[in-house]
């Protein structure tokens, strides 16, 4: 695990901008020295120009309706207050007048859970979703969440577009990739009746 | 008026493009190739004019990066946004690469030969592929197309090999799970070139190690000087007097362009190919209606793509570091014989994983299940079904460097598949109705065993997309155009010429009329390579001398 990871308090009561802050953290939540949605800037993987229509052209989100395409144009500005909107109304049905951020841990789970359930609610919450993961891995400008999963740190962000090199130790040697080792033979798995002696099938 | 344009510059364009250009070059010197592609240049180096991103330090546009932005240009979805099987879910999926060298820029190099029961396979008591074709026929094509690509067969171990050309961990793991239910892994042959293993292979491979088309094939055809005009897009074709026209738009000056030429190769890929010619069916009418048997984008195979992810248990002794080394490297031939199906550990961006496309980090209800949306999502401890987001999920994400393991099986389909124009008539959608009970049972035969290989090295196969969602996933879409020896079987001819249209030909993908068992960028170059051989010398068919 990378050992810049910001170390946060996770047990207190976080502070969040907004509601739309709050739900990232309940889904890529951050852990002491494991960062969540919000510390790999998923702020700035929001702001990315198109990002929904693109994020469905790479597969990373189903196909949807275009008018909930559209209503997502602008993730960043105005389908971020109108789902700040959506959050707190949903929160005020679990307790009146509380805005989404203000719920215990455990209220903004079950808020959002019923969310997912909602067909209406369902495509907008894949997508928050989705950004969230894109920003956790690689898809944004910060390394923090692929360098927890044992991905080498990004070379440069000069273009800023994330890069990473091979994977490579923390003191810079290449790391190995092989165990350099024959496996076992299975006994009794006569290859010769599918393969020719260079590799390919019969 | 051209002599040859050639739309695309996948493994049959390039092929072609190499092939033709040369043989121009004393047919009719000063004459030129011209390719026409889509996508963007991300060498540099064939269109100084095309746009992208500026150079890297190695001198291409290449990044390791899972922006959507920058993946939106080396690849694409295509997908059933109706969803023809399970509403609100696709029916099936294909991944295409775009830009110059088309699928070779985003592939993983493995060129095995198809099968000999690949190209025996029949429907209806006719065999699917012209008597032209078989193995045998073939080899001396595929032989030429290893040579051109640096196909290379890597090693477990080698004391002279630098560790990043040897067999990854990934693969070695694998292998031990295949030894424990009976089977075995071996090398799997690859295009492949002083790879340096970077490790996201497949977001591009910056570093020039991939034997993509670019580095061989493309490289040829410049030297022999074919023009390549990237960042053009082509809507439509149209016949001529002489020959065809060819319209579209120029996206760096959003100029339009119009080129007319003798001879025209459509080459842009199962989906480009059949796209363009659904688009263009209206303009060829009379005696050169170009599908009067309305099988433009039937029949579409993919490949029998089936991919899964699992576990590896914790008591097993040995980390896989899945995302580390060659993306593709081994494989396991064992059920070949009896099920038509074999075995391929893969790398895999945790990304795509982690947001459940081809295969999700969750665990099936019912494990044991088999076929089309056969099982959903298991209950987690609160008795709803395991949520893919929050704690425990990031949690199970966080094995995938040490625990995790991805595999896929490549087999025999029925070619269920179509392809069509979207409502605007402006895209391709993919679909695929219903799933032949062929190729069910080979599926289900293949995640039966990969299922066995998880359990075998004490850990669990995750819940894929067919499973779940009925959703076929492939990289590696073939037919739409299919080849066959008459009109009322396919739209063109054995050599990739339209029945109805002389010096009309579609090469590439598109043209392959089966399933072929195997990775198929080695079949396509082969056939490709063979359909230049006859066109040049005139065998079977009129020659490149006597249309020009």
């Amino acid at each position: 695990m990378p050992d810049e990871v910001p170390s946060r308090e996770v047990d207190g009561a976080p502070r969040y901008a907004d509601s739309v802050d709050a739900l990232f953290d309940v889904l890529l939540p951050a852990e002491k020295n494991s960062p969540g949605a919000r510390e790999v800037n998923v702020d700035a993987v929001m702001r990315t120009e198109g990002l929904v229509r693109l994020a469905i052209a790479q597969g990373f989100i189903a196909p949807m309706a275009e008018t909930v395409v559209s209503a997502l144009d602008q993730l960043a500005t105005s389908a971020r207050v109108a789902l700040n909107r959506d959050l707190d109304v949903l929160a005020s049905f679990e307790v009146p007048l509380a805005r989404f951020s203000q719920l215990p841990s455990a209220t903004q789970i079950t808020v959002v859970a019923r969310a997912f359930d909602d067909p209406l609610r369902r495509p907008t919450f894949l997508v928050i979703r989705a950004v969230c993961f894109l920003a956790y891995l690689g898809g944004g400008p910060s390394d923090l969440g692929l360098r927890t999963l044992g991905y080498p740190k990004f070379e440069n962000l000069a273009d800023g577009v994330a890069v990473s090199g091979y994977p490579r130790m923390t003191d810079g040697r290449v790391d190995d990739y092989t165990f350099n080792q024959q496996p076992p033979p299975t006994n009794g798995d006569d290859l010769s009746l599918v393969l020719t002696p260079e590799g390919d099938l019969l | 008026m051209r002599d040859v344009i050639i739309i695309g510059s996948g493994f049959g364009g390039a092929v072609m493009a190499a092939r033709l250009s040369a043989a121009l070059s004393t047919l009719k010197p000063g004459s030129k190739v011209l390719v026409l592609e889509k996508g963007a240049d991300a060498t540099g180096a064939f269109d100084q004019r095309s746009a992208g991103t500026p150079l890297n330090a190695q001198g291409n546009r290449f990044r390791h990066s899972l922006s959507p932005t920058y993946l939106s240009t080396i690849a694409q979805l295509h997908t059933d946004p109706v969803g023809a099987f399970k509403p609100g879910s696709p029916s099936m999926t294909v991944v295409t690469g775009t830009g110059l060298g088309g699928g070779s820029q985003v592939y993983d190099g493995v060129s095995l030969r198809a099968p000999t029961e690949a190209f025996e396979q029949q429907r209806g008591g006719r065999r699917l592929w012209p008597s032209l074709y078989s193995r045998a026929s073939l080899s001396p094509y595929y032989a030429l197309a290893e040579q051109r690509l640096n196909v290379v067969k890597p090693e477990w171990t080698d004391a002279k090999a630098p560790h990043w050309q040897l067999l990854t961990k990934r693969d070695f793991i694998f292998a031990e799970g295949c030894r424990r239910i009976g089977a075995t892994a071996v090398p799997l042959k690859i295009a492949d070139r002083n790879d340096a293993n970077e490790g996201w292979w497949n977001e591009g491979q910056r570093f020039e190690g991939r034997q993509s088309l670019t580095k061989n094939y493309l490289l040829d055809a410049k030297a022999h000087g074919a023009e390549f005009w990237t960042g053009c897009a082509i809507e439509s074709i149209e016949p001529t007097k002489d020959g065809y026209v060819v319209r579209g738009t120029d996206s760096r000056t959003l100029g339009a362009i119009e080129e007319e030429c003798r001879v025209l190769i459509i080459a842009g890929g199962s989906l480009g190919s059949t796209g363009l010619l659904l688009k263009s069916r209206e303009k060829f009418s009379g005696a050169r209606e170009l599908d009067p048997n309305q099988l433009l984008g039937k029949h579409v195979s993919g490949n029998g793509d089936y991919g899964v992810t699992g576990e590896v248990g914790p008591a097993f002794d040995r980390d896989v570091e899945g995302f580390k080394g060659k993306p593709m490297a081994s494989f396991c031939p064992s059920f070949f014989r009896q099920h038509q199906f074999i075995l391929i550990p893969f790398y895999a961006a945790p990304l795509y994983l982690a947001l459940g496309q081809f295969s999700t980090l969750l665990k099936p209800k019912n494990p044991l299940a088999v076929g089309r949306a056969s099982t959903e999502v298991a209950n987690g401890p609160d008795g709803r079904p395991e949520r893919d987001w929050g704690l425990a999920y990031k949690q199970r994400l966080q094995t995938f460097g040490s625990r995790m393991l991805t595999m896929g099986c490549l087999a025999l389909d029925a070619c269920e598949g179509e392809i069509r124009l979207s409502a605007n008539e402006q895209a391709t959608e993919v679909t695929w109705r219903e799933t032949d009970p062929s190729t069910e049972a080979r599926w289900g035969a293949a995640v039966t065993t990969m299922r066995k290989i998880y359990e075998a090295l004490g850990g669990q196969l995750y819940l894929d997309g067919y499973r779940k969602e009925g959703t076929v996933h492939t990289a590696h879409p073939l037919g739409g155009v299919r080849m066959a020896s008459d009109s009322t079987q396919g739209v063109i001819d054995a050599n990739g010429e339209c029945f109805s249209n002389p010096n009309l030909f579609v090469i590439d993908s598109a043209m392959i009329p089966s399933a072929l068992g195997a990775n198929p960028s080695l079949t396509i170059a082969a056939v490709a390579e063979s359909i230049a051989d006859r066109l040049i010398r005139g065998v079977g068919l009129r020659s490149l001398a006597a249309r020009l």
